[in-house]
This record gives C-alpha cells, sequence and structure tokens, in this order.
C-alpha cells in the first residue's frame, strides 16, 4: 500500500518523530569513554608508525625488543599472557556494552507533537514533582518518589499517613500519581506503585 | 547510535582479539596451540619473507592515529555544540532580539517562575537551549503546548531558520 503524504504529515508520525527526537536528545552521549578511546586510537597509531619509520633509531627500541622478546618465550597458556588476554577481553566488552545499551539518563523526556520543540525534566524533579502531589492526598503526612526502569519503568511512591489506616488511601495515592504523569507526559510510561506506612501520631 | 560507532568498533576489536588469545591459552584450539609461544619460529620466518609488511604496518598506525583525532573531533564538536555556537547562526543583533522576545513571552505564560534561553549547535544543526523553571505543580504539559504552539515556532521565524531546534528542560523550583 502507498504511503500518501498525508499519511507522513499525520499527527502519530509527527509524535513518533518527536518522542525519537526527544529520546535522542538525552541519552547519554559517553563523552569520557569516547575520549579516551580516541586518545587512546591516537596515541597507539601515532606511536606505531613512528617507530616503524624511524627503526632501528627509535627511541621505543627498547620496549619493541623486550615485547617481542617476550612474545617469542611465553606460551599462551602462562597466567602473564592469561591475564592480559582476560583484561583485553573484559575491556573489550565494557567498551561494547558502552556503545550498545542506552544509558541511564539524568533527564526524561516527555512526548511532543513536534520534532522540533524536544522537552524534557530531570528526573530528580520529576520524582519530587510526583512526591508533592502524593503528599497533597489527604491523609498523607509525607511522602518520597523513586524512579526506577530496570526491567520497567516504575515510579515507587513511599507514603506516610499517621490516620489509622483508612480503606483506599494507597488507590488515591496511586490514581493521584498516575493523574500528574500523565500531566507531564514522559515518554516512557511509568506504573505507580505505592508503599504506605503508618506512623503513631 | 551514530555517535558510538568508534566505541563499539574498538570493543569489537578488543573483544575479538582478547577471546581468541584467551581461548588458546585455554585449550580451546588443541594442546599443541596451548603450549606454543604467541610468535613461534615459522610464524616469524613467514613474516619476515613479506615485504610489504612493515609498510602496512606504519599504515595501519597512521590510519589509527587518524581515526583517533576524527574520534577526538567528533567529542569536542558534540561536547561544545551543547554549549556554545559553532559557526554564524544568524545575525547577531537578530538572536539577541529573538532570543529576547522568546523569554518575554515565556515568562509570561501560567506557571512560569523563570525561563533562560541560549542559542548553541552549528551552522547546520541551530539549537536553542531553554531552562523553565516552574513551581512543582505546574502542568508542564500545558507549557510544553504552549511553547510548541507560539513562541517556538516564532523564534524560527524571527531568526530565518526552519530546522532551529528547541530543546526545553524543566526545573521545578522548591515549594514557597
Amino acid at each position: 500500500m502507498a504511503t500518501s503524504v498525508e499519511d507522513l504529515l499525520s499527527g502519530s508520525a509527527l509524535r513518533r518523530a518527536a518522542r525519537l527526537a526527544a529520546v535522542r536528545e538525552f541519552r547519554p552521549t559517553r563523552l569520557p569513554a569516547r575520549t579516551a578511546v580516541a586518545l587512546g586510537a591516537l596515541t597507539t597509531g601515532t606511536l606505531t608508525a613512528a617507530t616503524v619509520i624511524t627503526w632501528p633509531h627509535s627511541f621505543l627500541r627498547g620496549f619493541v625488543t623486550r615485547a617481542e622478546h617476550l612474545l617469542r618465550t611465553l606460551p599462551l597458556h602462562d597466567p602473564a599472557v592469561l591475564g592480559v588476554a582476560g583484561s583485553v577481553t573484559g575491556l573489550g566488552l565494557v567498551l561494547m556494552l558502552l556503545a550498545v545499551l542506552p544509558g541511564r539518563t539524568r533527564t526524561e523526556p516527555l512526548r511532543s507533537t513536534d520534532p522540533l520543540v524536544i522537552a524534557g525534566v530531570g528526573r530528580r524533579g520529576l520524582g519530587w514533582a510526583l512526591a508533592v502531589t502524593a503528599a497533597d492526598v489527604p491523609g498523607v503526612e509525607s511522602a518520597s518518589v523513586r524512579l526506577r526502569r530496570r526491567l520497567r519503568c516504575r515510579a515507587i511512591v513511599r507514603a506516610v499517613t499517621t490516620h489509622p489506616m483508612p480503606a483506599g488511601l494507597a488507590e488515591e495515592i496511586r490514581n493521584a500519581v498516575a493523574v500528574r504523569l500523565a500531566e507531564i507526559e514522559p515518554v516512557h510510561h511509568r506504573t505507580v506503585i505505592v508503599r504506605l506506612t503508618w506512623r503513631r501520631p | 547510535m551514530r555517535h558510538r560507532l568508534g566505541l563499539a568498533a574498538a570493543g569489537g576489536v578488543l573483544l575479538c582479539a582478547g577471546g581468541l588469545a584467551l581461548a588458546g591459552g585455554l585449550g580451546a584450539f588443541g594442546g599443541g596451540v596451548r603450549a606454543e609461544p604467541v610468535l613461534d619460529g615459522s610464524s616469524s620466518r613467514f613474516l619476515a619473507g613479506l615485504w610489504w609488511l612493515w609498510p602496512a604496518v606504519a599504515a595501519a598506525g597512521g590510519a589509527l592515529a587518524l581515526a583517533g583525532l576524527i574520534g577526538l573531533i567528533g567529542v569536542a564538536h558534540t561536547g561544545l555544540s551543547r554549549h556554545l555556537v559553532l559557526g554564524r547562526i544568524a545575525p547577531p543583533m537578530a538572536v539577541l532580539a529573538s532570543r529576547s522576545n522568546f523569554i518575554d513571552e515565556v515568562e509570561r505564560l501560567p506557571g512560569v517562575l523563570v525561563a533562560r534561553a541560549r542559542l548553541t549547535g552549528t551552522r547546520l544543526r541551530p539549537r536553542l537551549a531553554v531552562t523553565i523553571v516552574c513551581p512543582p505543580r505546574a502542568d508542564i504539559g500545558l507549557l510544553r503546548e504552549e511553547i510548541t504552539a507560539g513562541p517556538a515556532p516564532r523564534m524560527r521565524v524571527a531568526l530565518g531558520r526552519a530546522e532551529l531546534r528547541t530543546v526545553v528542560r524543566f526545573q521545578f523550583a522548591a515549594a514557597a
């Protein structure tokens, strides 16, 4: 089925593009790891090229000769070789994971209808706004919210009440926080979990 | 993901090299390989017969250094373009006037305590970084819609840059 211009410009396509733009904008850029890898590649490449070109007068001659001797004498099962190989494998695995995993962002991207307007709210700020909403529910003394995102996105509300446990207070808190989340409209849907504690007045 | 290709490539190379050496050392390729040194006599003789080996090693080193330099420039570009203007995006007077108008318009919206805006990015990818401080009970969904409908498109028109991205970060002020 052909895609018409109207389809492309429809609201859902725009919303999808805006969602993608917001997620990309606030995704961790991995600048420290990228800097380390770039510096490592620059140093290694420069030293290799310089050593080959200036051989046998290179200042690294002693190091290269020693390394060659070790490579000719040490068997693969030597603990030193295994240790170096294990470290290199571990480093490679860490770099691969840094590249592949999206990472934990400090800013929660928000939904939008325009890909050119990207909005976000800090995770701590969002948690605090949700805690204020939970604390506004009648019967709640204090509340705090932690935003978790491991297997699924959750907002865990810990609320304290001094009233004799009123029926349905947890449900009221859950509804209030869910409504507030719907108003803020984060890109990732969060399940609200309420843990209510009773404290002696 | 484009920015993370270098990380993935470096990780892949290290993982393969380290993994092969580890597998050889642990006996995955047989006991003979396990007991052999990394560079044995036959491989040394083979490498010594290749006239192009050392020029190729020098070229590979040069290519690696160039890749590292490109990576460093990319890192600096990514880091700086989020905070500074790299290149001429619009005439300076137009930037000043439109930025001031934008801040005034946003601060007039209900629920906005303070608004700050800064033009960043490059000539090809301009970006308006906006920080809005509002009370914890403010309806930021509505605020976002208002900015999308009014101030942001007007800023694009004022600067003559239809591709200007507006990146809004909301912050909640302490309750009074």
